[in-house]
């Protein structure tokens, strides 16, 4: 696949154009997946209620506003920080296979999330998300001390005690799995490969503001990742504070993958190929990496979503099962068409 | 006039032993400073140290009288362009894009390069004769062409110093040449202080007013080529018997390092006494 850039340096109008490109492209997508479903709606009529030349039937109404709609705007912003972290991540930590769940978080998040189901969530008195964000909280605060030395991280040692914690978590909650009640089995599963179904409007309000400013952040450090990515001497050499970039970005990362993740449970992929088809479209610089890795994971799991939802209708598939069936092979065919990641 | 960069009692070590012990050094104004040495003998460290990306255990270093570790790095990067010494392939960016990397201390957070910071990468890019390669795909390109882009990034920073750290090891005879008198010419021009870590004696003394002689993490020699380039030291320093001449255009002096003899073997080793023709080796200052 040639790269969709043909200038030779990255300019604002170009970041402009993909970002509006992207965004009606986001836009046209959300129209089709609160479309589909088990009772279809057209957008033909829902473009007529929103222009008031028709009044909604009260049923199809609750089935946009109280179902559909917030499920796919939540699906749209975990999409958008998942693929957005891991963006940021393989930068940081110089890997191309660095995503949001290297560090341990997921399995973090969802050992704090199977104890509270299958120890039961009254013992602590908390919900399953507030378990599995203090899960992804902790694991991310034990990892970083445990490959920290005198205040100072190493970006390998990082990644492989990221690896080794995930590798125990995994043991831990193999343990909780097979402890569990025949009737709670599903719920778990469903957690561990994400679970879009409980979308509601505060945490939508939530992971949108989180989005948002995580999005200016990390923008705002667009020029300095770039460096970054080259490694540490050049980035300093040419001007970037390292240390102090880096401990903010992968705090304000992790913190948003554990916020991502406890709400929706573990959506894998997304962090991981959304970036890399960025990248071979459009060049690895991150000011247009960054706002497009995010239009494009909301796309992308979206659609998924909307798969997950319709192909064994009335019933669902957990939408991690969509996202690597249908983002392993795509992502294959891409890398054998000749990108350069 | 102060010193450019003085580095004052530097002791740094990277855990174990010491690298730099206790090293003494000032940069002055306008100066070609070679830094030349054995392996391991600490110029990259010494080098790094005098960037600021090192901090000394003990000692420090001045940047025009400032403490270098009390300054930003972004206000070092405009007083202190770096050449590294071997980058690797740097993928997802075209040339243009690396250039203008150099212009990121110029730059605020959200900041796009201007049409100005656009002009003056593609005068360095023309100027270290990339121009043509500005388009082109940076994984795409030689060692040598890589080299000479990354001179071009530093050259966009338009620093009054230029740190080179073996900028010449992937080049050519050609590149290595023109790299030279491009140095030269900038130097003249731009009236640049450049502090360059060599490996090439003979490249160091065409270009360099003064060389400072590292071994084992001390100052063994500082001064003009003619005053440090000894057969005394070269065998100290090096562990080789050198014939010292004089380059027959600059003037400048010039090492021929004598191939070791297998004494005790009854042969000389391949290529010794094999040059009759040769205008005759005659010996140097000595």
């Amino acid at each position: 696949m040639t790269a969709l850039k043909k200038a030779p340096a990255v300019t604002a109008s170009f970041v402009l154009v993909c970002c509006i490109l992207g965004a009606v492209a986001v836009g046209m997508t959300i129209l089709f997946a609160i479309c589909i479903g088990p009772t279809p709606l057209s957008p033909g009529k829902m473009i007529s209620w929103v222009m008031g030349q028709e009044v909604p039937d009260p049923t199809e109404r609750t089935i946009l506003m109280e179902i559909r709609l917030p499920r796919v705007l939540l699906t749209g912003l975990v999409g958008a920080l998942l693929s957005v972290c891991g963006a940021v991540l393989q930068a940081l930590l110089m890997n191309p296979l660095a995503e949001p769940f290297v560090l341990g978080i997921s399995s973090g998040a969802a050992l704090g999330a199977l104890s509270s189901m299958v120890l039961g969530a009254g013992l602590w008195s908390m919900g399953t998300s507030t378990a599995a964000f203090l899960g992804a909280v902790g694991t991310i605060v034990l990892v970083l001390a445990l490959a920290g030395e005198r205040g100072r991280v190493n970006m390998t040692r990082l990644l492989l005690t990221g690896v080794i914690v995930n590798a125990f978590f995994t043991s831990m909650i193999m343990l909780l799995v097979s402890l569990s009640r025949t009737e709670q089995l599903h719920s778990v599963l469903f957690w561990l490969y994400g679970d879009l179904s409980g979308a509601r409007y505060d945490q939508i309000w939530l992971m949108g503001a989180s989005c948002l400013g995580g999005l200016v952040l990390f923008f705002g450090h667009a020029r300095a990742l770039n460096l970054m990515g080259l490694g540490e001497q050049v980035a300093e050499q040419l001007g970037v504070q390292v240390r102090r970039s880096r401990t903010l970005l992968i705090g304000v990362t992790s913190l948003l993958t554990a916020l991502a993740v406890s709400s929706t449970g573990l959506i894998g992929f997304v962090g991981l190929i959304v970036p890399h088809l960025m990248r071979m479209a459009l060049g690895a610089d991150h000011r247009v990496l960054i706002p497009t890795s995010a239009l494009g994971g909301a796309i992308f799991l979206i659609i998924a979503d909307a798969l997950a939802r319709t192909i064994v209708s009335p019933s669902e598939v957990p939408v991690g099962v969509i996202t690597a069936a249908l983002g392993a092979p795509f992502f294959i065919l891409l890398l054998r068409a000749g990108g350069n990641t | 006039m102060r010193p450019v960069v003085e580095v004052q009692g530097v002791w740094f070590s990277y855990g174990r032993e010491w690298i730099l012990k206790g090293m003494d050094l000032e940069v002055v104004a306008g100066e070609i400073l070679g830094v030349v040495g054995p392996n391991a003998s600490g110029k990259t460290t010494l080098l790094g140290v005098m960037q600021g990306i090192l901090e000394p255990q003990r000692g420090k270093v001045l940047l025009h009288g400032q403490e270098m570790r009390k300054l930003r790095r972004k206000e070092v990067a405009r007083q202190i362009a770096v050449v590294p010494q071997d980058s690797g392939v740097i993928r997802g960016f075209t040339v243009l894009e690396v250039v203008l990397m150099g212009r990121n201390p110029f730059l605020g957070p959200f900041s796009f390069e201007s049409a100005e910071d656009r002009e003056i990468a593609m005068e360095a890019l023309v100027s270290t004769g990339c121009g043509h390669l500005w388009s082109r795909s940076m994984d795409k390109l030689s060692g040598g062409e890589r080299q000479r882009v990354l001179l071009a990034r530093a050259l966009a920073q338009r620093c009054p110093l230029l740190f080179l750290d073996e900028p010449t090891a992937h080049l050519d005879l050609r590149y290595q040449m023109e790299f030279l008198s491009l140095l030269v010419a900038l130097h003249k021009e731009r009236g640049l202080t450049i502090v360059w870590v060599s490996h090439d004696l003979n490249l160091a003394s065409m270009v360099c007013q003064r060389i400072l002689v590292l071994l084992d993490g001390r100052k063994r020699a500082l001064g003009p080529p003619r005053e440090i380039m000894t057969q005394e030291i070269i065998w100290e320093v090096f562990g080789v018997h050198a014939i010292l001449d004089y380059h027959p255009q600059t003037g400048s002096p010039r090492v021929t390092p004598e191939l070791p003899v297998h004494r005790g073997s009854g042969e000389e080793a391949p290529g010794v006494g094999k040059a009759p023709e040769s205008p005759g080796r005659w010996r140097g200052s000595d």
